[in-house]
């Protein structure tokens, strides 16, 4: 097997603040090769944008990774000065955010702020170069007349063609890990299907491999190949599209899925299942499960003691007690696999 | 583009106008003229008087005669000071105060400014916490006390400056100081905390996603939308420097144009009154309108805005 891209292991990431520390990532363990697209579910607060933030090495004050290895093409981010994560940011990783109305400077043009970030990268490249990249990203991209809007301001575009251009300054160094955070949940519905549907596209042509992160299963399953569910800061369940949608063995796994509208033609009316409760508080995070206080099969050991990370499969692991030896047999919950940790 | 300026510009024209107009009538309407004194003048002689300087016409061919002086420059005579016209007035007094007023202006920019970045840069330490306080000090201590201190201590005590006058470059320092204090710490406080504003936005974490140096972080994507509501206060703060505070020259004893501003409201010296009036009006319009043109220039949603509208 060949060395993955990326390997986060058992990262924690802390803000301290004057209040106390909130554990928004409490050991968050993944890889990803390279080519594959990798989706982030889970609620707010479920520390997904902190994981990616990590990754990033953006982590503002009072944050700051407490432990853990990021391992970016074999070597740990965590160890390197901002300075030198500065080199790899928009070059070899790159990321696209939540809200494109606000994430491009209003006072600069889209060209002065593609070409800003190319010749950043590609030292020593003319001006007249750059610009020749960027309006082909941005044709790429599907920005019609780019000769023409590259001369725009951010404030002349509409929210979905922001979403085009950021996506585009992200990949225009060549990237080999770009990092969408909620990249369409700003969007209207019909602009987030295009958004979704260039990302779809793009990830064939330009060869990055892809972590996109997202409350909305429904944005997930069309592209990613691996699938992991976070909760309260630590990864509740990981698999293959297909584990998760439709063999999931997490029971907050299973109530996501119920939370979600089927749109059925049929007019078979059938009622939506909320998670009861919120998520936990970070500052006092609970002892054992995270989701135990709201799951529908909590037990006693989970609420005292953290849920094992079993392996169903050879891509399918989920942190359940419902899985371990002990518990008894609930619904789909079958027993067995080996427990990893 | 160019027509909004050209309009912003016809409005200034327009202002001024309209500020001469009022200062004229207002001035006017006030019992007792600048031959008026308490030992009753001869009635003879304040015919004469007013025969020469044509107050004795109606109101109304004064205000005319008045705003045909305007028109080319020309703001008459002064009543009190015999011989001196107001036009002579303003040249020799108005050099002086904007000398001061610029290099305390200058003073501004280049201290307030980078204060007030550096104290955002470094929130809630040691730095930030002293720059804060002098901050808070500038604002709130008034120029004459500033003024009387650093002629008591520096001047006075240590000796190293003289007391009054603009003798010496080191005496340009006092006035600087005490003329720019309150801008100064207004302007460190205003960059600081539209800095922390900014830096807050969205637009800054993606320039650090881009991969951009920290320098161009700050100097180049916070730094211009920073400064948006630092230029906005700056241009009437220029417009007031430079036509100088009364105080600050009367404590240092300075040749500006203040002391005449003042004396010619005691004396009813129309002229000079409504040309000093007018002149700083005039400043100010123009120091305003350039902050609507350098608007446009900073912000292109602005223009945009502005053009449609």
């Amino acid at each position: 097997m060949s060395k993955p891209l990326l390997e986060v292991k058992n990262v924690k990431t802390s803000f301290f603040s004057h209040l106390g520390e909130i554990q928004a990532v409490r050991g968050s363990s993944f890889m990803l090769n390279q080519g594959d697209v990798l989706g982030i579910v889970g609620e707010s607060g479920s520390g997904k944008s902190v994981t990616a933030l990590s990754v990033m090495g953006l982590i503002d004050e009072p944050g700051r990774i407490k432990e853990g290895e990021i391992l970016f093409d074999g070597e740990d981010l965590v160890k390197k000065s901002q300075s030198e994560l500065s080199e790899l940011r928009g070059n070899e990783i790159s990321m696209i955010f939540q809200d494109p109305m606000t994430s491009l400077n209003p006072v600069y043009s889209i060209e002065n702020q593609m070409v800003e970030v190319i010749r950043r990268h590609n030292k020593g490249m003319s001006k007249k170069l750059a610009v020749a990249r960027a309006v082909e990203m941005l044709t790429l991209v599907g920005i019609p007349e780019p000769e023409k809007r590259i001369k725009s301001y951010p404030h002349e575009f509409s929210g979905g063609m922001r979403q085009r251009v950021m996506i585009a300054t992200a990949l225009s160094c060549g990237p080999r890990l770009l990092i969408a955070d909620e990249p369409t949940t700003a969007l209207d519905v019909t602009i987030q299907a295009q958004i979704l549907d260039l990302m779809n596209d793009l990830k064939e042509r330009v060869n990055a491999s892809i972590i996109l992160i997202t409350h909305d299963l429904g944005v997930i399953a069309e592209i990613c190949d691996h699938i992991i569910v976070m909760y309260g800061g630590i990864i509740m369940e990981k698999g293959t599209e297909k584990d998760i949608f439709y063999n999931p063995k997490n029971p907050y796994t299973v109530g996501l899925h119920q939370s979600i509208p089927k749109g059925d033609i049929s007019g078979d009316k059938k009622r939506l299942v909320p998670i009861e409760g919120s998520p936990p508080d970070l500052m006092h995070p609970p002892k054992g499960c995270p989701f135990s206080p709201r799951c529908p099969h909590a037990m006693k050991v989970c609420l005292e003691k953290p849920a094992p990370m079993i392996r169903l499969n050879e891509t399918h692991t989920s942190a359940c007690w419902l899985l371990h030896e002990g518990a008894p047999v609930v619904g789909q919950y079958k027993k067995g696999g080996e427990i990893l940790e | 583009m160019r027509n909004y300026f050209l309009r912003r510009f016809i409005y200034s024209l327009f202002t001024i106008f309209l500020i001469a107009t009022v200062t004229f009538f207002m001035m006017h309407s006030i019992p007792g003229g600048p031959f008026t004194r308490e030992r009753p003048v001869p009635p003879e002689i304040m015919r004469a008087l007013n025969a020469k300087y044509h107050l004795d016409d109606p109101l109304i061919v004064q205000y005319f005669d008045y705003l045909k002086g305007l028109v080319t420059f020309d703001l008459g005579p002064s009543f009190s000071k015999i011989g001196v016209s107001v036009n002579k007035l303003i040249i020799t007094g108005f050099p002086i105060t904007a000398k001061v007023g610029l290099l305390a202006v200058i003073l501004i920019i280049v201290l307030g400014v980078p204060f007030g970045i550096i104290s955002a840069l470094r929130q809630n330490r040691p730095i930030d916490y002293i720059v804060t306080f002098g901050a808070t000090l500038g604002v709130t201590i008034p120029s004459f006390v500033m003024a009387t201190l650093y002629i008591f201590f520096i001047a006075g005590k240590l000796g190293l400056v003289p007391t009054f006058g603009l003798k010496t470059p080191g005496s340009y320092i006092g006035p600087m100081i005490a003329l720019s204090g309150y801008s100064l710490s207004f302007v460190a406080r205003l960059t600081r905390s539209s800095m922390l504003e900014v830096l807050r936005q969205d637009y800054i974490r993606t320039a650090r996603a881009n991969g951009l140096k920290e320098l161009a972080v700050i100097g180049k994507h916070a730094m211009k939308n920073a400064l948006i509501p630092v230029v906005t206060y700056l241009g009437p703060t220029i417009a007031a420097l430079m036509t100088g505070s009364f105080v600050v020259e009367r404590i240092f004893a300075i040749p500006g144009i203040g002391r005449y501003f003042v004396e010619s409201v005691t004396n009813r010296d129309y002229t000079v009154i409504i040309g000093v009036t007018v002149l700083y009006a005039a400043f100010y319009v123009f120091m305003v309108y350039l902050v609507d043109v350098l608007y446009a220039i900073i912000d292109p949603r602005i223009k945009f805005e502005k053009e449609a509208g």
